[in-house]
């Protein structure tokens, strides 16, 4: 059984993604940064599947539960604290403050209609904003972020130089929300900075 | 002097440059100065260098020919050290401070050139030469004949390291495309710019304008210049507007994507930080409008290569644009109106014109009223036999309509043999081009999908119709892209008369000129279609016409011409050879963007990363991960030594690995277990809760996909692991069968890799290790948590945690799982609880060593060439239930005994060491195909037992056991005799791991 | 080359893995012959043909395109779970 004489700081240090990082200027350095980046850790996330033919009750459903809109393909919308993510055909992750999203609820809301994992571990997840960030982001990823083509509560599944990612627009004004996985997150970071680093970036 | 003055050659007044800045840049050995706003051709010109290359082949002295991106003989090598670039055409290079040129192909130098000598040799080097020579004796080839070629090979000096610059790739999305920023293509981007759609206007120029920066043309009252500066300005302040002047529009691709190079920096002695030095642009466009003009060739007569010989419309450039007389005498010819207009600018310049040598019998009046206010005859159906003169040009010979011959002195000569529309890029993806008569010129065929040709492109070469046609193609684009707009006031601008007659060659004796840059001759085509390679695909390979690197833009329709004539076929009928991308050369850095060095493929780091660097772990890419291959001590000077350590510490006490990088894939649903049960050899609706069980999954042709472990988390639950390297590939095949074979099942599949730190802790101490790590109340006795056990834990105080007895060292194992963001802290702890039980970390290596000991498969043994059989698992083979490769798996020749077979090895001299790979002989035999009975698949040495072991494939398999065999290596060069053994050295029983 | 993706939108060509030509499983208990023409025998049309691609970069659907051999041109992309 588990020895209490030895010394172990527990509860264990959570990691996030990025590990620990200095808030500093990347890139250029004269002038108003053009670009804000900022990590979010500590979130909960599951991902939730739905069973053959149940998509649209399943998302109706977990909308409700947990006070948020009803994600539509390509859509993903929520506060501050919770988010629902179209993340594929019959697929949504369900993102935010743990508080907010608890697995009794999440099973609840999925009995009958799909399955659900929690998938906290397996992301990184970083806040673009700025007078800049569209311009920057726009350049650097495969998908057209216009705002004419893409704004608040649009989704979208990509790839940035092989590495998975979701973006989606968390408020009116450009702002973007990036989902990508936790092993290559120091292969992102450097990807994003290269891109960015024209702009100046403000790393917060 | 000169170099106070930005040239004496320099006009007084005119041009487009900021004649109040100095720009000192260096040629060869010459100190010299020009303006911003000159190129570097340009400059030169100004200041009296008329020399500037020598030919590929015959090393001739060659000169400036053109103003723009089509010059073949102008490449100069730029820049110094790591930036040091060859085959940079002068005529693009924009001049900067302290820029640093040099010619090429010379030695020792531009005015005295060794090389020149190959003018002679010319009756031996004709087109194809190689072809024919340099065959004998076959031993002088390698000797010789190649380190010679090598040497004489090649037109320029790549840099000697690696680039210092960043390049970026972008990406961008438009509605309308314009490519070309002359007449048509400012009007096209007004008017689907005023109309509210997203424009890209992108242009190869530093400046917007087009022809218009050469031509006098006045526009709506103003100069050309002038206009496009407003057209330009007023496009600038239109937010749905970007403009990409440097910007070449290289290639076309499917689904209305194009490919732009943007040389951002090119311009500058180095890129200012956080510049990229140029810029790869990915477009996609709903609509493209192809404004890119026309480019202008010459003639083909006697001596047409010489320094002095220019392009006509690349004269008017230089006097208009940039306020330089490239001589002071000229001749001009042509078979166009152009030679009006030339010889008009001359004219105004200040420029003495010798004569104008119009090939028509009858010129319209145009030419000759401006022949007669230049002071300059007219010699109507008259036509130049010869260029005179060496490194400089000295006068021309002219064969006058009455067949008499005069002599004129001159240093320049002005010709014009027609324009070509540049419609390189309407032919990317297919689309072949056709003859118009009434042009001379090749016109698209049908373009891309959403593209308009409009302007010179589309073979109009009046300015009014430009700026109409490039108004109508941008205003239909907008609305063909959902933005109604409305036509731009077109302004007034003039209708140039455009009388044409074809002028392709000029028969003389001497040496013409067809593709400067690769030298190729009239000669050489007549000797192609003669050795029967006249066709024009045969006849381009057969001389190399068109090439090289500026793919014969100006000398390939008169080389076609020629063939033409030559086969007695009529030009309409010998299409152009197919134009591919890129339309102008384009630098490997910006293709390859940031992708160099560690940035070239994303690396995935394992959670206890920062933990082993800070062990000092030697880490090795393992697919795209990171991944400790040992953790040297200090004083241990090879590999070898850490692996040995780390094994014994696994087998004597216990270790610790990560092993998160092995793949995780949940499966949940209410037809889980069917589902698994269709695509691997598990029965998994018999799988109990809590239980891990060995599995594999079959390809559709009978060979192993891939092996793992399914956990049964629950009734609708199963965890499937499967390797590393194979992980992607198990993912995207389960979803397939999901999806494409019973989409009607109720099953989710979700690569959960990422989402888990797992760390195995093997040995006879691990489990008290464990005991620590698990949270109170959970029985860790033999009993109760058996070998093959599965459960959901709380570990280390709370953390929700995955418990699993799985063994590939063949110790005592347990692999505990936590969400990768304790990952870090979770290895950390593992160490401090172990620290009592001398807990060792271990890496790959190790855990290789240890596989093999054990006999467990691995990668070299599921290769994708080996059955179930194969490795020893036909027992697993379910005899009921359709499972995917069942069928495949049936065939004769994969249940046949004497397939080659798993078995273990080792040498009989345990001295030796032995080497994967080595194939297995009867001692005796002879090392031959024939002879093979199979080959070593994994080999390594072994701690535990002191000497060397290996798992390989042999025929008859276990029946070979106690024999001896021979291992060759005939590679390595080494052979081995080996005894046969089962496939497991230590602990065959499997005790230890069931303890 | 860029393909469009029912759930997605148009994406560029990258984004997407391919798999081969679409073919029905046959039967259970059938011939050996059809298991050998299924895994190793594929006609090469000049024309339209069905094929598997799976939006591995985006959405990670399967899907079923109809592509011209000869002019590259896809005319039609469906979701391989609808059939």
């Amino acid at each position: 059984m588990a020895d209490p004489a030895v010394p172990l700081h527990v509860p264990l240090h959570w990691r996030a993604a990025l590990g620990p990082r200095p808030h500093q200027r990347e890139g250029r350095a004269e002038g108003a940064a053009g670009v804000a980046l900022r990590e979010q850790t500590g979130f909960a996330l599951f991902e939730v599947c739905a069973r053959p033919g149940q998509g649209e009750g399943l998302a109706a459903r977990l909308g409700a539960a947990f006070g948020l809109p009803v994600a539509l393909p390509r859509t993903g919308l929520g506060d501050a604290r919770a988010a629902l993510l179209w993340s594929g055909p019959g697929r949504w992750r369900l993102l935010g403050t743990p508080g907010r999203l608890d697995r009794a609820t999440l099973a609840a809301a999925c009995a009958g209609g799909g399955w659900f994992t929690d998938r906290r571990g397996g992301f990184g997840w970083i806040s673009v904003s700025g007078p800049a960030a569209a311009e920057a982001l726009g350049r650097a990823v495969p998908v057209d972020l216009h705002p004419r083509t893409f704004g608040f509560g649009d989704v979208v599944l990509t790839t940035a130089d092989h590495i998975p990612l979701q973006i989606w627009q968390s408020a009116p004004a450009p702002c973007y929300e990036l989902l990508f996985p936790r092993s290559s997150a120091g292969s992102f970071w450097a990807w994003l900075i290269d891109q960015m680093a024209g702009f100046g970036v403000a790393v917060g | 002097m000169s170099a106070l003055r930005g040239g004496p050659h320099r006009l007084a007044a005119g041009g487009l440059i900021e004649r109040e800045s100095r720009i000192s840049f260096r040629f060869d050995r010459g100190h010299f100065a020009g303006h911003p706003g000159d190129t570097l051709a340009s400059a030169l010109l100004a200041n009296g260098v008329r020399l500037v290359g020598r030919s590929f082949k015959y090393h001739r002295p060659r000169g400036v020919l053109s103003a723009g991106a089509e010059e073949p003989n102008a490449l100069v090598e730029l820049r110094a050290g790591d930036r040091r670039e060859p085959n940079t055409r002068a005529t693009v290079v924009e001049i900067f401070e302290g820029l640093e040129a040099r010619s090429q192909n010379r030695f020792p130098s531009l005015r005295f050139d060794l090389g020149a000598i190959n003018g002679l040799l010319g009756p031996f080097i004709p087109a194809g030469f190689y072809y024919k020579t340099f065959m004998w004796p076959a031993a002088f080839w390698e000797r010789l004949y190649e380190p010679l070629i090598r040497r004489a090979a090649g037109l320029g000096r790549a840099a000697p390291d690696a680039d210092p610059d960043a390049y970026e790739r972008c990406f961008l999305f438009c509605d309308v495309l314009v490519i070309g920023a002359g007449p048509a293509g400012l009007m096209a981007a007004l008017a689907a710019g005023r109309a509210g759609a997203r424009v890209v206007l992108a242009d190869e120029d530093f400046r917007l304008g087009g022809r218009l920066l050469a031509e006098r043309a006045e526009i709506g009252g103003r100069s050309g210049p002038a206009w496009a500066e407003e057209v330009a300005g007023e496009l600038a302040s239109l937010a749905n507007v970007r403009l990409l002047p440097r910007t070449t529009v290289f290639g076309v691709y499917d689904g209305g994507t194009y490919a732009a190079v943007e040389r951002v920096a090119d311009h500058l002695p180095v890129p200012p930080p956080f510049t990229p030095r140029q810029r790869l642009w990915r477009i996609v466009a709903k609509r493209t409008v192809l404004a890119a003009g026309a480019i202008e060739r010459g003639v083909v007569f006697p001596g047409n290569d010489r320094p002095g010989v220019m392009l006509a419309g690349a004269v008017r450039a230089y006097l208009n644009r940039f306020a330089v007389a490239p001589g002071a005498r000229a001749v001009v010819f042509s078979a166009n109106d152009d030679a009006a207009r030339t010889a008009a600018d001359l004219a105004a310049c200040g420029v003495a014109v010798a004569a104008v040598v119009d090939a028509r019998p009858e010129p319209p009046p145009a030419v000759a009223a401006a022949a007669a206010a230049a002071g300059a005859p007219l010699l109507a159906g008259a036509v130049l036999t010869r260029a005179h003169g060496g490194a400089r040009l000295t006068g021309a010979s002219v064969r006058r309509a009455d067949g008499g011959s005069d002599f004129l002195g001159c240093d320049l000569i002005a010709v014009s043999g027609g324009w070509s529309p540049t419609i390189h890029l309407t032919s990317h993806l297919g689309a072949r081009p056709h003859w118009d008569e009434a042009r001379l010129a090749f016109l698209a065929g049908e373009p891309p999908p959403g593209m308009a040709v409009v302007g010179a492109a589309a073979g109009r070469m009046e300015t009014d119709a430009c700026l109409a046609q490039g108004a109508a193609a941008g205003l239909a684009a907008a609305a063909a892209a959902g933005f109604a707009g409305v036509l731009p006031e077109l302004p007034d601008a003039p209708h140039e008369s455009a009388g044409r007659a074809p002028l392709w060659r000029v028969k003389a004796p001497g040496k013409a000129f067809v593709d400067f840059q690769n030298d190729v001759t009239e000669k050489d085509l007549a000797l192609a279609n003669r050795e029967g390679y006249g066709a024009a695909e045969h006849a381009k390979r057969y001389t190399t016409l068109g090439m090289a690197t500026d793919q014969g833009k100006t000398g390939n329709l008169n080389g076609r011409a020629i063939l033409a004539e030559l086969r007695g076929e009529p030009l309409a009928a010998l299409a152009p050879t197919t134009f591919r991308p890129p339309y102008t050369p384009v630098s490997f850095g910006a293709l390859a963007g940031r992708a160099r060095g560690p940035a070239y493929r994303p690396l995935r780091l394992t959670p206890s990363h920062a933990w082993a660097t800070e062990w000092k772990a030697v880490f090795v890419e393992s697919g795209p991960w990171l991944r400790a291959a040992y953790f040297p001590e200090a004083g241990e000077h090879d590999w070898q030594a850490s692996v040995t350590r780390e094994v014994h510490g696994v087998r004597r006490a216990v270790g610790l690995c990560d092993v998160s990088t092995l793949g995780k894939i949940d499966v949940q649903g209410a037809d889980a277990a069917s589902f698994l049960e269709r695509v691997c050899l598990n029965r998994c609706s018999r799988q109990p809760l809590g239980r891990v069980r060995y599995l594999l999954m079959l390809r559709e042709d009978g060979f192993v996909l891939d092996d793992g472990t399914a956990t049964r988390l629950g009734p609708e639950h199963f965890l499937l692991t499967a390797s590393t390297a194979h992980v992607a590939h198990v993912v995207s095949h389960l979803e397939w069968c999901r999806e494409a074979l019973w989409p009607e099942l109720d099953v989710a599949i979700t690569d959960v890799t990422e989402d888990w730190a797992q760390f195995a802790v093997a040995g006879p101490r691990a489990r008290e290790v464990m005991a620590r790590a698990v949270d109170p109340g959970f029985d860790l006795s033999n009993d109760a948590f058996p070998a093959q056990a599965a459960a959901e834990v709380r570990a280390f105080g709370g953390i929700p945690a995955r418990l699993f007895r799985i063994s590939f060292s063949g110790e005592l194992g347990y692999e505990i799982a936590v969400p990768a963001g304790f990952g870090d802290a979770a290895v950390r702890a593992l160490m401090i609880l172990g620290a009592a039980q001398g807990i060792v970390p271990y890496g790959l290596e190790a855990m290789g060593t240890m596989r093999i000991e054990k006999g467990f498969p691995a990668g070299p043994e599921i290769n994708g060439q080996t059955t179930a059989r194969d490795l020893g698992f036909a027992k697993m083979m379910p005899k009921e239930g359709a499972y995917l490769g069942r069928a495949m798996a049936a065939r004769p020749a994969l249940v046949d005994p004497e397939r080659p077979a798993l078995v273990g090895l080792r040498p009989r001299d345990r001295s030796r060491r032995l080497a994967a790979g080595a194939h297995f002989l009867v001692p005796g035999a002879g090392a031959s195909l024939a002879n093979d009975l199979g080959f070593v698949s994994s080999a390594t040495f072994s701690p535990t037992l002191g000497h060397a072991i290996g798992l390989g494939f042999l025929q008859g398999g276990l029946a070979h056991v106690g024999k001896t065999m021979r291992a060759a290596d005939p590679l390595r060069g080494s052979e081995i005799e080996v005894e046969i053994c089962p496939p497991c050295f230590v602990d065959p029983a499997g005790e230890r791991a069931h303890g | 080359m860029r393909i469009d993706c029912p759930h997605c939108g148009p994406r560029d060509r990258r984004e997407f893995s391919y798999r081969g030509a679409v073919l029905p499983l046959p039967e259970p208990g059938a011939a050996d012959e059809a298991w050998f023409a299924h895994v190793y025998l594929r006609d090469n049309p000049a024309g339209p043909i069905e094929e598997y691609w799976q939006h591995e970069g985006g959405c990670r659907a399967w899907l079923v395109a109809t592509r011209d051999t000869i002019s590259h041109r896809i005319h039609a992309v469906r979701a391989a779970a609808a059939r």
